[in-house]
């Protein structure tokens, strides 16, 4: 080789090793460039799904979103190491903080939807309402959930750049934010298809908000606006309007209340139902479910994802609230009566304990002065030992075919039919007193539990209280409670009542550190937290 | 060599290995040591090994031995002193054989054969044969300026280099026994920091070359192994790697791990731009440049070293016993008003049918109690073998080197195994092209042991669990009534699941049933063609590519909380990265007159592409084979992959002109263009000039006798850091799944946001310098002060959560490093007895002068939950990376008057709770409340190493510290929280407040403490000295130099002494390799002790 043919190499070398068209250029192989994107009508229904995605996660609903409240009421008996336990203090933990980040993302999402999708020409009609519609209605559960966890909170209605828009944004006020989520419910009522019958829905889009979802939650903004938070009580009539247009769409056949009231809960066939209005989708894959059934079905028993933990059940002096015969704590369908543990051992809740028991082995069960904890063994006639225990274990979040807690297919209800029927009888009382409307619906809810409906003849006052209690007993365990007592004014001092005391500043969650350390804009924290 | 030598070998190495444990366990009083180590075996497959390549050496390089005579003398020194390892060639025949103990020598030659004697640090001779003895004296060179030194691309003697050069030469590295190379410079050198943050076998080590220069960038030096830049794919920040919700993969293997640092010959740190700046956008945070160990010319070289050692726990934290954990569980529930039915144990005044007493469990089961610190450290074995054979020629050399390390941990389940081979091999093809040839292959098996990183979960790491964990077994009454211990074989969780909700599973069953495995294997290889062209001017043209594969594989049992739910959970991940380099370079050396030139100058490219893939399954039917199968996974979370990669190309240049040997001038170009920045900045140049004045050539100066050398150097320059993952410019469309109607769609979400202008950091700095040889290197010193700025700061800024995004990538922002450092060293004794000292001093100050738009902003939360959720690390104009910014407190409430008083600035004010300061006088405790708290980096770091030699002993050893630098104690967050839910250090319950005047320490113990506001409570002085390293070496005198040429036995003890306040394990402690959040401790892997005893044998 001579030095001629060296320097050749050299020199091609470096020529052949550079200079191409797309020299030093990125080549992308794991994701996609947003330019690229929102080109066709797959795209774009990806793109709304995405939004959906941000709902089930470790910020929301997978567990922070119903931990930090299971309980914040005076209905459940939870263990000492559940949310606050006993002491109910929650400064600090990972599940109160992160729901603020969980939320903003969605609103983020939904805002990308609404700029990227408002100005796309090559959806017919229907379809471009259906997605911008489910943004709109996202985007308001959000800040209606921001609001009454938060109070006063930013508002964002266009998706961030950080080309043009400054990071730092202030809160506004609470009546504001309910404001901006009652006015996206309102686009999302005019753009989204009256049922899964309707428009572009078909059954494979059930779980997504229909018209009716939309009306319904900007009822329940408007309950929050009229109660105690704001006192604004002119929102009462603006939340029986919306509720009428829930009800008209009834009329028509859908929504409609289920004729047995665990048929919500069953989360094989629950998305298939009528009544629910909007629900968090669960399914029984990987992180795509909550971990709910786990905390509240019997310990060590097979009737959750990853087994049951036992954690939470009904308060017995709760259930003593109930009537009797009432079909929403009947034992068997609505409250475990006997199970047996993935050991064989056999249970019986106390009241069901068989006939057959001739007497007491021992006795474990414990008054801790939060209520009664453990089993008693009890010796049955033909010599077997079984346990007893005092404890009320629901059974609204089962799902006996999930092996794994995040896989759980059991949706976290939202909105059902039923809480729009109270909320009306509740606000045509506010407005014009115990009217027939008002009877109507509150019957309706108790015809279905197999009471016998409220004869007509209240006062106000006691329409009220009837309708009160009868929230309480329709919508236990579903998370409504502690947003119930703080719309009425009573969430201090129920709880203490309660046994459970809480502090003034707990009525209100405590928003992330990173939005005050990264927000110049705000610079403390909701106070006491 | 024959079969008996061999037996010997064996025999010795059996008996030492036999001895060291036995005495091992009586100077340590310690039980049973496992003996997982088949030495036997070892040693076999190693005999077979030396045997296969000592006949493939044999074939390759057998020389002809024509029997001529047999030349025999001694080398000495001026002195008279012999001088033992020196290298004789025979010119004419190319034999080669070095001098013994004694200095002696013997070889074959032919008359007048010209025998050449090179030794370091001497002139090279050379002696033509006259007869047949041949006694010879060298005198001694002028070692520190003859020394040649590596830099960037090339090499340059020391007496000529302007830039600020810090080397390590394998003859210090032997001094200490150590498992990784950066092991080996801590200590050693000024304005080198380096730092153990994790103790595991295995893991990272961080080095950090004057100061911090980047907040995000990454402060890891560029490694140049043999010429070639090592790209740690995992360096920086990166967007690779495997993600998995709620399992984050822990502690990766350091790259550097891969080494053997038995392999290395030198170890030369570039430190100023003057150094870096070749190194373009790699250089700014400096550059280690290794060079492994080449074959000499002259007779071939067998060596073999064996060592052993065994490490265990330097100290123990005293936490409460079983009776104090349960009194101390009853405080907390009295204290909190609860009925005391309601206590977690039975106080002997209540009679309870369901449970037994307090003293009932301790008096009929006193087997009750735990020492979790005693269930999980261990004394642990390391082995380590290493065997080399080099030799050459005049035309080429070769060197083979083999290695195999076994090193246990001191916590249960730990381990790290590394082999690995390294061949280099240089020739003269004819007298214009020159080949070099290298190739390191190795493999290394890490079993990690869950430490610091995840903190959501309640267990959070085995070390927080050992110390927290309740020091006593569940016990329960059975049906006669007599108390009886749950069984830990059984499944706890189905009698008790309170318990393991609580407190997590107990810490064994994360060192015994959960286990995650790494598995490395690095091949780094290349070829160098050297042409010469004309005289002066040379081409290189070199192919180089280093590849990594790495497995992790994880497998979480139901028995821990992690897999509890999900039955189970196994996740297999892959990394697979390769990257290829070319570089051209042409040199140009003349000499003209008073004028001398040396040039390079070159085109490199190179191209990376890393490809992930991991795959998580979970409910198995049971734990048995973990990650081995996850087909018998029952459900499967979506396989995840990535691909990624990344190109750099650049123009580089250097020129040395040395005028009159006197005044020096090194200018140096660099013109780097990257495919991770974005389209408005792919080019960036850099480039440092420097001069230096050799005043010790100065007549006026020679003439002093005392100044052997006497140097001046300045210098200015910029270097860049582009150590951001790829890709991290450009918004992101990524595709997730949700369901609607319980099936699984299709779904994207907007994952990035877009920056069209990022770039690199670019690092300025100006260094000026002074050399100093005294009395012909009787003392020696060098002295650097530089100033460095680092503008465009690579920040990945929190965003309000309420923009819909957690962060971005941005650059913005200045930091400024300022220092000073001190080499000293020297001879105070040369006799008979040497005594060598080198001691270095280092101060550096680190401050942020600018943030961009940010007035103030904070590095990452600690952890998640747990008290963690708190990010005290402050960035703002003024302060130093690694500010801490906390609430002052002010004591301990003593009386009900004193807390009422208070509520109206601290709403929460109780009589026995802390009591915080209002700094700003505002008269209300909140955020704006807190101020600089403390300040994890330190005044300055310092080491001292010692070194003495009388006839055959050596002995050398090395003290080392770090003065001021704050820790943050993260472990007394729970320890300090006293609500009786975990085990606490005895001291802090003893001096718990119980009424009025009785602690200002520490709070009430009291079930409803919540987590008490991040204060200087947590941070801690970190300051400590340390005995690092003492070692005793013998060398043995071979009565027949017939079958070995040399031996030496060595002890060697590490972390002897450490004098320190800090109240954790460990001072030398750092939970996070992002360097903006140093000196945090959350359980790390604590430092162990560790005594060696080893053997070096050459042949």
């Amino acid at each position: 080789m001579n030095i001629k043919t060296l320097l050749t190499c050299l020199l091609l070398t470096i020529l052949t090793t550079g200079c191409g068209d797309n020299f030093l250029e990125e080549e992308v192989y794991t994701f996609q460039a947003p330019k690229d994107y929102y080109t066709n009508e797959n795209e774009v229904v990806a793109a709304v799904n995405g939004i959906y995605d941000a709902l089930m996660t470790w910020e929301l609903w997978v567990q922070p979103a119903w931990v930090a409240i299971a309980l914040e009421n005076d209905d459940m008996l939870g263990l000492d190491w559940v949310s606050g336990g006993y002491t109910g203090i929650q400064n600090g933990t990972w599940y109160v903080e992160r729901p603020w980040k969980g939320f903003y993302q969605v609103v983020n999402r939904a805002n990308n939807v609404i700029d990227r999708v408002t100005p796309i020409d090559f959806l017919d009609e229907d379809r471009k309402n259906a997605a911008l519609g489910q943004a709109y209605f996202l985007r308001g559960y959000c800040y209606y959930e921001i609001g009454r966890w938060f109070g006063d909170a930013p508002i964002r209605t266009k998706s961030y750049d950080p080309a043009t828009d400054s990071p730092d944004i202030a809160r506004k006020p609470l009546a504001e934010v309910y404001a901006q989520a009652a006015a996206d419910f309102e686009q999302a009522g005019e753009l989204l298809p009256s049922s899964y019958i309707s428009g572009t829905y078909t059954d494979a889009d059930r779980g997504r908000p229909t018209a009716p979802s939309a009306y319904g939650m900007q009822t329940k903004v408007y309950m929050h606006m009229a109660g105690a938070e704001l006192g604004q009580t002119e929102f009462y009539a603006q939340a029986i309007a919306a509720a009428q247009k829930v009800v008209e769409f009834a009329n028509a056949g859908y929504p409609a209340l289920e004729t047995e009231y665990m048929t919500n809960f069953d989360q094989a066939t629950q998305d298939e139902g009528s009544e629910i209005l909007f629900s968090i989708q669960a399914t029984q894959a990987p992180n795509e479910g909550p971990e709910l059934p786990g905390y509240y079905t019997p310990g060590n028993t097979g009737f959750a994802g990853g087994g049951g933990i036992g954690a939470i059940s009904m308060r017995e002096d709760f259930y003593d609230t109930f009537e009797d015969d009432d079909k929403r704590v009947s034992f068997g369908t609505a409250i475990f009566d006997e199970w047996k543990d993935l050991t064989g051992v056999q249970f019986y809740q106390f009241r069901t304990l068989p006939s057959t028991v001739v007497g007491i082995v021992s006795e474990d069960v414990i008054d801790n002065g939060f209520g009664r904890f453990g089993n008693n063994r009890y010796e049955l006639m033909d010599g077997s030992v079984v346990r007893g225990t005092p404890r009320y274990y629901i059974k609204k979040y089962i799902d006996d075919q999930s092996q794994v807690k995040d896989e759980n297919g059991s949706n976290p209800i939202i909105l059902r039919y039923a809480d729009v029927l109270l909320m009306l009888a509740e606000a045509e009382n506010e407005v014009n007193g115990p009217s027939g409307t008002a009877y109507d619906a509150l019957n309706q809810i108790r015809q279905r539990a197999g009471l016998p409906g409220i004869e007509m003849g209240l006062g106000a006052d006691q329409f009220r209280e009837a309708v009160r209690i009868e929230r309480r007993h329709e919508l236990y365990a579903e998370f409504q409670r502690r947003w119930d007592l703080r719309r009425w004014g009573t969430w201090v001092e129920t709880m203490n009542a309660a046994n459970r005391p809480r502090l003034e500043y707990q009525r209100l969650f405590p928003i992330a550190p990173e939005e005050i350390a990264a927000n110049a804009m705000i610079d403390a924290n909701n106070p006491g937290w | 060599m024959n079969r008996t030598k061999w037996r010997v070998i064996c025999n010795i190495a059996e008996f030492l290995n036999d001895f060291f444990l036995k005495f091992h366990n009586y100077a340590f009083n310690l039980g049973e040591i496992p003996h997982n180590i088949c030495f036997w075996q070892l040693v076999i497959f190693m005999k077979n090994l030396l045997k296969m390549l000592i006949i493939l050496v044999m074939t390759l390089y057998s020389v002809a031995a024509t029997a001529q005579i047999n030349v025999t003398g001694t080398v000495t020194d001026e002195k008279g002193e012999t001088l033992i390892g020196v290298t004789i060639l025979n010119k004419n025949s190319e034999e080669g054989v070095v001098t013994d103990v004694f200095g002696a020598y013997s070889i074959t030659a032919s008359m007048n054969d010209v025998l050449e004697f090179n030794y370091i640090g001497f002139e090279t001779k050379e002696l033509v044969i006259t007869g047949n003895t041949a006694d010879i004296t060298l005198s001694e060179a002028s070692e520190l300026l003859s020394e040649v030194v590596v830099v960037g691309y090339g090499t340059t003697r020391k007496s000529d280099l302007t830039g600020s050069v810090s080397s390590v030469k394998s003859e210090d590295l032997a001094k200490t026994t150590i498992t990784t190379l950066e092991q080996g410079l801590q200590g050693r050198l000024a304005g080198v920091n380096v730092t153990q943050g994790d103790a595991a076998p295995g893991a990272g080590i961080s080095i950090e070359i004057r100061g911090t220069n980047s907040v995000l960038g990454g402060n890891e030096p560029l490694y140049v192994i043999d010429g070639i830049p090592i790209t740690n794919p995992a360096a920086g920040q990166s967007s690779l790697g495997a993600s998995e919700p709620n399992n984050q993969i822990i502690s990766n293997t350091n790259v550097l791990a891969t080494l053997s640092p038995s392999d290395i010959e030198s170890i030369e740190i570039l430190k100023d731009a003057s150094a870096t700046a070749i190194y373009g956008s790699r250089g700014a945070n400096g550059v280690v440049l290794i060079t492994t160990k080449k074959g000499k010319e002259g007779v071939g070289q067998i060596s073999l070293n064996i060592s052993q050692g065994y490490s265990s726990i330097i100290n123990k934290i005293e936490l409460l016993n079983a009776e104090e954990f349960m009194n101390y569980q009853n405080e907390a529930y009295n204290n909190a008003d609860l009925p005391v039915e309601s206590w977690l144990w039975a106080p002997d005044t209540l009679a309870n049918p369901a449970r037994p007493t307090i003293s009932e469990i301790l008096s009929l089961r006193p087997d009750v109690e735990v020492d979790w610190q005693d269930e999980v450290y261990q004394t642990s074995v390391m082995s380590d073998y290493q065997l080399g054979f080099s030799g050459g020629s005049k035309k080429g050399s070769y060197s083979v080197m083999l290695n195999y390390l076994d090193q246990g941990g001191i916590i249960r389940g730990s381990q790290f195994r590394r082999g690995g081979l390294r061949t280099n091999l240089d020739y003269d093809i004819n007298e214009r092209i020159h080949v070099t040839g290298n190739l390191a292959v190795t493999r290394s098996q890490n079993s990690l042991i869950r430490t610091t990183t995840n903190t959501t979960q309640t267990a959070g790491g085995i070390v927080r669990s050992v110390l927290n964990y309740r020091p006593l077994l569940s016990t329960e009454r059975n049906e006669d009534g007599a108390v009886q211990l749950v069984d830990f074989g059984d499944d706890e969780r189905l009698d008790d699941p309170s318990i393991f909700q609580l407190y997590g599973a107990n810490p064994l069953r994360y060192t015994d049933e959960v286990t995650e495995q790494q598995n490395f294997t690095r091949i780094i290889g290349g070829v160098n063609t050297g042409i010469k062209i004309f005289d002066g001017l040379s081409a290189d043209i070199r192919l180089a590519a280093n590849y990594i594969d790495r497995k992790n594989n994880t497998y979480y049992p139901r028995t821990v909380p992690e897999g509890f739910g999900l039955n189970g959970l196994a996740v297999v991940s892959s990394n697979e990265f390769v990257n290829l380099i070319n570089e051209n370079l042409l040199r140009y050396n003349t000499t003209l007159g008073k004028h001398r030139v040396e040039a390079v100058a070159g085109f490199t490219y190179e191209t990376n592409r890393d490809y992930w893939i991991t795959n998580e399954a979970r409910d198995f039917a049971d734990d048995e084979l973990a990650y081995f199968a996850l087909q018998t996974g029952l459900s499967h979370v979506p396989t995840r992959t990535n691909t990624a990669k990344w190109e750099l190309a650049s123009v580089l240049g250097r020129v040395n002109y040395i005028l009159s040997e006197k005044y020096l001038f090194t200018g140096t170009f660099r013109y780097d263009g990257s495919s991770k920045f974005a389209t408005n900045n792919k080019f960036a140049p850099f480039y440092s000039l420097a001069f230096a004045w050799r005043a010790s050539e100065e007549e006026f100066i020679k003439r002093i006798d005392a100044i052997s050398n006497l140097k001046l150097r300045l210098s200015y320059g910029e270097s860049g850091n582009q150590a951001v993952g790829p890709y991290q410019s450009l918004a992101t469309i990524e595709g997730v799944t949700t369901s609607f109607n319980n099936q699984l769609v299709p779904a994207i979400v907007e994952g990035r946001l877009q920056n069209n202008n990022l770039r690199w950091e670019t690092t300025s700095q100006l260094n000026a310098g002074l050399d100093i040889e005294l009395w012909n290197g009787r003392i020696f010193s060098t002295i650097n002060y530089y100033t460095k700025s680092t503008d465009d700061l690579l920040q990945l800024i929190t965003l309000a959560p309420s923009t819909g995004f957690a962060n971005a990538l941005i650059n913005a922002g200045t930091i400024q490093n300022k220092g000073f450092e001190l080499e000293l060293g020297g001879y105070p004794i040369r006799k008979d007895l040497t005594w060598q000292v080198g001691g270095n001093f280092s101060i550096n100050r680190n401050k942020i002068t600018d943030l961009g738009e940010v007035d103030r902003q904070f590095a990452g939360a600690l952890g998640a939950g747990e008290g963690l959720t708190v990010a005290p690390f402050i960035q703002q104009v003024g302060l130093p990376i690694g500010a801490v910014f906390g609430y002052r407190e002010d004591g301990i409430f003593q009386t009900e008057e004193e807390a009422e008083a208070y509520q109206d600035i601290q709403p929460n004010a109780v009589v026995g709770q802390i009591r915080y300061k209002d700094t700003n006088g505002d008269m209300t405790i909140d955020d704006k409340d807190r101020v600089v708290i403390g300040d994890v980096n330190p005044d300055y770091v310092w080491g001292l190493n010692n070194s003495f030699s009388w006839k055959g002993f050596d002995m050398s050893f090395l003290f080392q510290g770090v003065a001021g630098a704050d820790i943050i104690n993260t472990l007394n967050i729970r320890f300090h929280n006293l609500d009786g839910r975990r085990n606490i250090p005895l001291n802090v319950y003893e001096n718990a407040w119980r009424g009025e005047g009785t602690s200002n320490d520490f709070r009430q113990v009291n079930l409803n403490n919540g987590n008490s506001l991040f204060s200087d409570r947590f941070v801690e002085d970190g300051s400590y000295i340390r005995l690092k390293n003492i070692q005793l070496g013998y060398n043995l005198t071979p009565k027949n130099t017939n079958w070995f040429s040399s031996a030496r036995l060595y002890v060697n003890a590490i972390n002897v002494l450490t004098f320190t306040n800090y109240s954790g394990y460990d001072p030398e402690v750092s939970a996070f390799s992002n360097s903006a959040m140093k000196g945090v401790d959350l359980g790390n892997y604590p430092q162990a002790r560790t005594i060696i005893f080893g053997a070096n044998l050459r042949f």
